[in-house]
């Protein structure tokens, strides 16, 4: 998947650049794709992206979705992109849909951390709208249970917390 | 030879959500909204606790689609004005709020009035509270936002140029 990731966006023209997981997966995308990542981006316009680029905090899973989903967006980053080439509104979010839908939640953790790191503000939207969605309605140990998230207070903070937000627990 | 030592399995799969790099928990919380914020988000763990204080989660406070006791509302939009500490740009309530609410939004911390520094984000609101009729924020195209909130005598303030917004949907 990795490598017709990369295959994909060789015909497309710019500058090529690699992105080297933390893992030593390489992946080959245009500038154009690459500098949806203001991270890389900023590095684009420094000149120092020469040797590769390498993310030691993203996992060569994580960046092969981090590089479809910048692979499917290019279109829309490009002003005067290739129109064949771009992808419909449409195709787009479906595409986006299916991808935040499909995830479990590690890799949703592990993706929006990329995203953060990679700072795509897009994909951090649309990754934290789905985190956001999850949490929706539920009530603190609904939350806890959905992402197990350990209660960390003690008993006496809790008992304080409750005091001081007494609206989350009063009906 | 560009391969990195991997970091070890645990680190990378046992992530623990209370970790979310605070940045990335400040988009979650204000796509949550500050109303479910207060109600759940905040109090699930204490680094979530700790995202909750940060002010500019709370530039914009919407309480006003809540089915709550008017008392309890009261509480909470202080709560998120509090939170906001002095950085409220936009808020919008039913008819709950009180005038000891407003004049807080305004900006008055304990006794003391808080400079209306920052541009303001709207260039003029007028805002009237429909019941008692006490109640009159404006919102001047200079950026200073005064407001009269009966009886005039006891509190007139220097408000922070915070768009209020009353939603009578109740």
């Amino acid at each position: 998947m990795a490598a017709a990731a990369a295959e994909a966006t060789i015909d497309g023209g710019g500058k090529m650049i690699i992105l080297i997981s933390a893992d030593g997966k390489r992946f080959e995308v245009t500038e154009a794709v690459a500098s949806q990542s203001q991270l890389i981006s900023n590095m684009i316009e420094d000149d120092c992206t020469e040797n590769g680029v390498r993310l030691p905090n993203v996992d060569g899973d994580i960046l092969t979705m981090v590089v479809d989903y910048c692979n499917m967006h290019a279109g829309d980053a490009a002003a005067d992109g290739d129109t064949t080439k771009a992808s419909s509104t449409e195709e787009l979010k479906k595409f986006d849909a299916e991808l935040v839908q499909a995830l479990e939640n590690p890799v949703l953790f592990k993706l929006i951390l990329a995203a953060n790191f990679l700072n795509i503000k897009s994909l951090l939207d649309m990754t934290c709208q789905r985190v956001a969605d999850m949490m929706s309605g539920k009530t603190p140990e609904q939350m806890r249970e959905t992402f197990s998230i350990e209660n960390d207070f003690t008993p006496e903070e809790e008992a304080a917390i409750r005091q001081e937000n007494a609206w989350a627990f009063d009906d | 030879m560009d391969a990195l030592p991997a970091p070890s399995p645990e680190k990378t799969t046992t992530r623990d959500w209370s970790e979310l790099p605070v940045d990335a928990l400040s988009v979650v919380f204000a796509k949550l909204g500050a109303v479910e914020v207060l109600m759940g988000a905040g109090l699930v763990c204490r680094p979530w606790l700790d995202a909750t204080k940060l002010p500019h989660l709370w530039r914009c406070v919407d309480i006003a689609v809540m089915k709550k006791k008017r008392a309890v509302l009261c509480v909470m939009a202080d709560e998120a004005v509090k939170r906001a500490d002095g950085q409220l740009e936009a808020f919008m309530a039913g008819a709950f709020v009180t005038n000891k609410l407003l004049k807080h939004c305004g900006g008055v911390k304990c006794g003391g009035f808080t400079p209306a520094s920052r541009p303001p984000m709207t260039t003029s609101r007028r805002l009237r509270r429909r019941k008692s009729g006490d109640c009159l924020a404006t919102a001047g195209p200079t950026g200073s936002t005064t407001a009269q909130i009966g009886p005039p005598e006891k509190y007139s303030a220097q408000l922070r140029p915070a768009t209020v917004l009353f939603a009578n949907r109740y």
